[in-house]
């Protein structure tokens, strides 16, 4: 039996459109791009309520993470080494996000495990030193636990032999989701390229 | 060229490698001193510090006309828990040198003079035991050159 030119060329056809629709299937009803740094949550955990004050006096408490998403840190001013270069990786990331990246843009929030010293006032200063739309927050330390707890979050005092103290504290990166939940976290060390690969994933699958 | 002329030679270059004086036995480099911090004014400085003696050096303390105070410290995080302490003092083995990083060791700097801000020179100095002070000095940097 003799195959016409048509038929071979239909088949060609035929078999090109399916091999592109079969790529067109994998590639946009696959899994969605998992982040390889952060680790997500298998389910997010709702904040509990809270009650602390943002660094301009203001109140700030659980539904203050609603409508964004928001990459947490904890820290203290009179940290020279560790938390400045922490928030300065996580601004430098942001702005990465920014201009590289199709995504929502993550608030940054520096939540002070030292508000004996850490007032909004100074909180102020600190946070603008890293850039634009930084909230710092601080107050009550019994209000900080209650956050703190619910993230697991350790932070203690160190032994001080002068006013110098330090404090001790859990330097993982908590991402909120904008149902102000806990979604995912960034363990150390942490690095730029790190975050700027992962929080898109994570608000894309979220 | 005799062997008489090359031995002369050999031993003339001989002596005055022998007369060189000798390097210092401590040596401050790569250091950068970042800006206060606004809020709490406090600093960090970064730096490379090295013993080229055959004998342990301890740095007992760092000082400098600029600030207040400098203290030693270390930061180390385990299990995703940061801790910074205070070091009394700084010894440093023979032959030996020592980083000062981000994340490791560092200098806190407190209480900066007016005059300390980005691109104003700052002296440091630093008191090792046997040899008296080695003191450097540099321009401060922004943090934002100083990112990784």
């Amino acid at each position: 039996m003799l195959i016409s030119r048509e038929t071979i060329a239909f088949g060609f056809v035929l078999t090109a459109f399916g091999g592109g629709a079969l790529f067109m299937f994998l590639a946009f009803s696959g899994p969605r791009d998992l982040p390889e740094h952060a680790t997500l949550l298998p389910q997010s955990v709702p904040l509990p309520p809270f009650a602390l004050l943002d660094h301009h006096g203001a109140p700030f408490d659980q539904s203050s993470f609603a409508g964004h998403w928001s990459l947490v840190f904890f820290g203290f001013t009179h940290c020279p080494d560790i938390c400045p270069a922490t928030l300065q990786q996580l601004a430098i990331a942001r702005d990465r996000i920014a201009a590289e990246v199709d995504a929502e843009i993550p608030h940054i929030v520096l939540v002070s495990v030292d508000p004996e010293r850490d007032t909004p006032a100074t909180l102020a200063d600190y946070v603008a030193h890293f850039g634009p739309d930084i909230t710092g927050v601080t107050g009550d330390p019994g209000e900080l636990r209650k956050l703190t707890s619910a993230l697991g979050i350790y932070f203690e005092k160190s032994a001080a032999e002068n006013d110098s103290y330090s404090i001790d504290h859990a330097m993982v990166v908590i991402v909120v989701n904008p149902a102000a939940e806990f979604r995912a976290v960034f363990r150390a060390p942490h690095k730029i390229e790190n975050f700027v690969a992962d929080v898109p994933r994570i608000v894309n699958i979220s | 060229v005799t062997p008489q002329v090359s031995l002369l030679l050999a031993v003339c270059a001989l002596v005055v490698a022998c007369s060189q004086p000798p390097g210092p036995p401590l040596t401050i480099s790569n250091i950068v001193v970042l800006e206060p911090l606004p809020g709490s004014g406090v600093a960090a400085a970064y730096l490379e510090i090295e013993n080229h003696s055959d004998q342990a050096l301890t740095i007992s303390h760092v000082s400098s006309p600029q600030f207040g105070r400098i203290e030693i410290h270390e930061s180390v995080v385990e299990n995703d828990v940061a801790r910074m302490r205070s070091l009394p003092s700084l010894l440093i083995g023979k032959q030996t040198k020592v980083v000062f990083e981000r994340g490791g060791k560092h200098l806190m700097l407190f209480t900066a003079g007016a005059n300390v801000a980005v691109g104003a020179p700052v002296t440091i100095e630093f008191h090792d035991d046997a040899n008296g002070l080695v003191s450097v000095t540099t321009n401060v940097r922004a943090r934002q050159e100083f990112s990784e």
